[in-house]
């Protein structure tokens, strides 16, 4: 059985992710901010601003045979409001982090030939801008940017790395009171989109698919999952 | 500085005497998202607290959002 290794398991995609690769057959370990109650995986708590814990972290895994690396945070800040403290926080999560999570993957060589790491990025990165998040597309782009690097990297190892550039998702980031942006923003927002806003469950289906063997050719990409939106602006 | 002052220097194109307590910030012809996520980014900053979205919608007068600080 192949073992997947999911960073950020307890967000709203990453349960989304759970819940699809749990229906495969995939030994799961997942990590994130709290511990995961599971009865059929292993679950860690993972803090990706602290290089001791990834390294240890990784160093008590098996080979394994795919990441999905779906830890991510986006706070709306304004460029008179950037701080060096507010950059580091979120490059530290989206960025920083998870990068770290791969290199000691590598450097301990905890990568099965043939394995294929995913990461959820968002078409903020390099696609579109908005009002507020200077810092979170910044990071968004710095992955996507990694990606490419990092396909060939890795490909002496023989291992494949991809992104997913979801549009915005309806998950519970965006619950009233979780963030600055208001209901009514949204739901016009969400009217911008041809098929509305994604679930967590259509990025599952795309991570489920890029982790297979039915995608062994596709390396180095970044696939764009908006429902249309994009060419629809 | 008093809290309408902070507020006022959010704006850059809007006079400042002309924001007062009871002004409908919605009518103030610069306000719009960038204007509201400073002032969530404003509140978390200097008073911290950490404002929402319905927060900001719930309100009407610039008196309003200083009550929320």
């Amino acid at each position: 059985m192949k073992t997947i290794l999911i960073v950020g398991a307890n967000s709203g995609v990453g349960k989304g992710i759970v819940q699809k690769l749990s229906n495969l057959d995939y030994q799961l370990i997942l990590t994130g901010t709290k511990f995961i109650e599971t009865e059929n995986h292993s679950s860690y708590i993972l803090n990706l601003k602290d290089d001791e814990n990834i390294k240890s972290f990784v160093n008590q895994l098996d080979k394994i045979d795919g990441v999905v690396l779906t830890a991510g945070i986006i706070e709306q800040i304004p460029l008179k409001f950037i701080s060096r403290e507010a950059l580091y926080n979120l490059f530290d999560i989206n960025f920083f982090g998870p990068l770290l999570v791969l290199k000691e993957l590598s450097k301990q060589k905890k990568l099965n030939q043939g394995a294929s790491i995913v990461a959820i990025s968002s078409i903020a990165g390099n696609k579109f801008g908005s009002i507020g998040n200077t810092i979170y597309a910044s990071t968004k782009a710095a992955f996507d940017g990694a990606i490419k690097c990092l396909a060939l990297e890795l490909t002496k190892q023989k291992v494949r790395i991809n992104s997913i550039q979801p549009g915005m998702l309806d998950t519970e980031m965006w619950k009233a009171e979780n963030t600055t942006i208001d209901s009514e923003t949204l739901n016009k927002d969400a009217l911008r989109y041809p098929l509305g806003y994604g679930k967590p469950k259509d990025v599952a289906n795309l991570v489920a698919f890029l982790l297979s063997e039915e995608s062994t050719y596709i390396n180095g990409s970044a696939i764009v999952l908006d429902g249309g939106f994009s060419v629809a602006y | 500085m008093s809290k309408l002052e902070k507020f006022r220097e959010l704006f850059d194109d809007t006079a400042p005497e002309s924001i007062l307590p009871e002004t409908n910030f919605r009518e103030i012809e610069e306000w719009g998202s960038l204007l509201s996520f400073s002032f969530i980014a404003m509140a978390k900053d200097d008073f911290g607290i950490q404002l929402t979205g319905e927060e900001i919608i719930k309100s009407t007068t610039v008196q309003d959002l200083l009550d929320l600080l």
